[in-house]
């Protein structure tokens, strides 16, 4: 009985620990990158359900008002915010899509974090030592 | 009982033990078997894709594949036929930058399009210093995670592809371990479930002995009890023994006993004769002392007359006439004493101040001469039935004590006994008075005593008393009563009240 009690614990608080474990991860990275406490963040539909509930960034439904675009599809975007950088949520959106500053996806259930120096430089950011590594 | 409690409580607790042991054996046995054909299965299926891999590079597994997408194609068409809801993830990484310890993909054996990588993707995968480790080592291995993403527990499984005693690449298959959990999560719920039942058995083995232990606690003090009462019954036998022989030679011992008494009574009666004796001889000495001491003087005077020739007939008729008188009184006065000595055989009746005078008589002379008053009152001339020498006995017994009693007091000048005859709520009552001090208090229950006497050594007998209540009680039914006046002692001889 108590292994199961037990079990069922670890599994809400893993479910619970999954579910923030993306969104804690940009809360750390991305406002020493953009060097602000509050970031405007634009999210793509994929992605508001894991970029929701955030005190760190407000989240703005209107791109033009984002510092930053996150998401893997970005087809509708308004012109004016065709040169805002972006931060991937697939590896071939991170390849592929233009202005991306970096990346973060799951391959074989293990989490990539990935950065493109050039756009970093691009854009006037800052990577910190400990994120240099995944830079290319 | 006991026996078999203790024989089912080992065996229980033996059997107990004896299946936790083996199924802990065979629940390891169990995990490792089947841990090991996973990692065996694994294992070959990685060591048939490294040689297809060998068969079709030339010198360079990244520069073979990077230079034919065909045979890529072929290789991740091969590792996808190996995928299922068990065998997850099958790919193929080589070393990229061993400082920052990043890979990139060679091969994908992902169906999916989303999950699946590209050739030469940049991979940073967990643990990667496992996989330097099989760099290294150039020896396969495998570690257990817990994937973020799925939250089940995995293997990872890493065989290094070698290629002129150089590792080229690693094949990485990732395997859930679900079946096997579930395999030992059942295995450690039958540990539990074992443990619960041992746990219980050795409750129930603790009872078990506990209960015996009562039982024999119990057992032993019921042979305790069976001793004692044997040993009790062996006791009352024996006392009904003592006592059946008791009473076998009880009427023998009652006999004994009657005659010691008798033979006690008969000697007590003795002494009480002689004490009486040597009173009356007193008595008759202080009657017989005046006239013999007129005859002496008397027959003396005669003879002096007789010597001087100067007797005449007158004066010798005279003096014989004083001493027959003398004479006559001596031998009235041995007349009483043998009337007082001699028993009557017959219960008769007699008057009580009958009585008094006779006892004046004999020793009223020995009280005068100890200047003792006897003052007699006669309220009522009472007439009783029975043995007068007796109460006379008994009444002298007490007016000698009192005498007795006076000679002590040499201060006393106004010496009396008081003589009462009387009836007390129609009783006939003989009160006997003295002034000559009493008997004190804590003496007092001691006097009716056989051998009891305050007097001097020789003196008393300490039966007087004695003999005065038991013939006050035997011979008239009656009872002889002491009571402490303010100078003296008060005697109550109590009569039958029909007499």
């Amino acid at each position: 009985m108590i292994r199961v009690i037990f079990s069922i614990l670890s599994l809400f608080l893993a479910l619970f620990a999954q579910d923030n474990y993306e969104l804690k991860l940009y809360e750390k990275i991305l406002p020493v990158i953009f060097k602000v406490q509050n970031l405007n963040i634009y999210v793509d539909e994929d992605s508001k359900s894991i970029i929701k509930n955030t005190k760190f960034f407000y989240i703005v439904s209107d791109c033009t008002n984002a510092s930053l675009l996150i998401g893997k599809k970005f087809n509708s975007l308004k012109n004016e915010c065709l040169s805002k950088p972006r931060f991937a949520t697939s590896y071939k959106s991170f390849m592929k899509q233009p202005n991306v500053i970096g990346a973060f996806y799951w391959r074989k259930s293990r989490p990539q974090i990935r950065f493109k120096s050039e756009n970093i430089l691009k854009y006037h950011l800052f990577l910190p030592d400990s994120l240099r590594r995944f830079a290319k | 009982m006991t026996k078999i409690f203790n024989l089912i409580a080992i065996f229980l607790i033996i059997s107990s033990l004896s299946v936790y042991w083996v199924f802990a054996k065979t629940k390891d046995e169990i995990i490792y078997v089947n841990h090991q054909s996973q990692i065996d299965y694994v294992k070959e299926i990685s060591q048939n894709i490294a040689n297809q891999i060998k068969q079709h590079t030339k010198e360079n597994i990244y520069d073979t594949l990077k230079n034919s997408v065909d045979l890529r194609n072929s290789f991740e068409m091969s590792l996808q036929n190996f995928i299922t809801d068990r065998y997850r993830y099958f790919y193929l990484l080589e070393l990229e930058d061993k400082t920052k310890k990043s890979f990139h993909f060679l091969l994908d054996g992902a169906k999916d399009a989303d999950e699946k990588s590209e050739f030469n993707e940049s991979y940073e995968p967990l643990n990667p210093s496992k996989y330097i480790e099989v760099y290294q080592d150039k020896k396969p291995i495998y570690f257990e995670h817990t994937s973020k993403e799925t939250e089940s527990l995995w293997i990872t499984y890493l065989y290094p592809v070698i290629i002129a005693n150089e590792v080229q690449a690693i094949i990485v298959i990732d395997f859930s371990t679900k079946e096997h959990n579930i395999i030992l999560k059942s295995l450690e719920d039958f540990n539990d479930i074992f443990k619960i039942t041992l746990s219980l058995s050795l409750v129930i083995f603790v009872v078990i002995l506990w209960f015996a232990h009562i039982d024999k606690k119990r057992e032993e003090e019921k042979d305790k009890a069976y001793k004692k009462l044997k040993i009790t019954s062996q006791k009352l036998k024996e006392q009904s023994e003592s006592i059946k022989k008791l009473n076998n030679t009880l009427e023998l011992r009652v006999t004994e006993e009657v005659q010691k008494n008798y033979e006690k009574d008969q000697e007590i009666l003795q002494k009480s004769k002689q004490a009486q004796m040597g009173e009356m001889i007193g008595m008759i000495a202080h009657q017989w002392r005046q006239p013999l001491n007129a005859i002496s003087a008397t027959s003396i005077n005669l003879s002096l007359l007789a010597d001087m020739g100067m007797l005449e007939d007158e004066k010798l008729q005279e003096d014989s006439s004083f001493i027959q008188e003398q004479c006559q009184k001596m031998s009235e006065t041995i007349d009483t004493f043998m009337n007082f000595v001699k028993p009557t055989r017959e219960s008769q009746k007699f008057k009580l101040s009958h009585s008094i005078d006779a006892i004046k008589q004999i020793i009223g002379t020995q009280l005068r001469n100890h200047n003792i008053k006897i003052n007699t009152v006669v309220s009522e001339d009472i007439e009783v039935k029975g043995h007068e020498d007796l109460l006379e006995q008994v009444i002298i017994n007490i007016l000698s004590n009192a005498r007795d009693a006076f000679l002590e007091q040499e201060d006393n000048t106004n010496k009396f006994i008081n003589i009462e005859i009387y009836r007390e709520e129609n009783i006939p009552i003989i009160a006997i008075e003295d002034n000559a001090g009493g008997i004190p208090q804590e003496i007092q229950n001691k006097i009716f005593n056989p051998y009891f006497t305050t007097k001097e050594q020789g003196k008393g007998t300490g039966i007087g008393l004695y003999m005065s209540l038991d013939i006050m009680k035997k011979s008239f039914l009656g009872d002889l009563k002491y009571s402490l006046t303010d100078n003296g002692s008060k005697f109550k001889i109590i009569l039958p009240k029909n007499g």
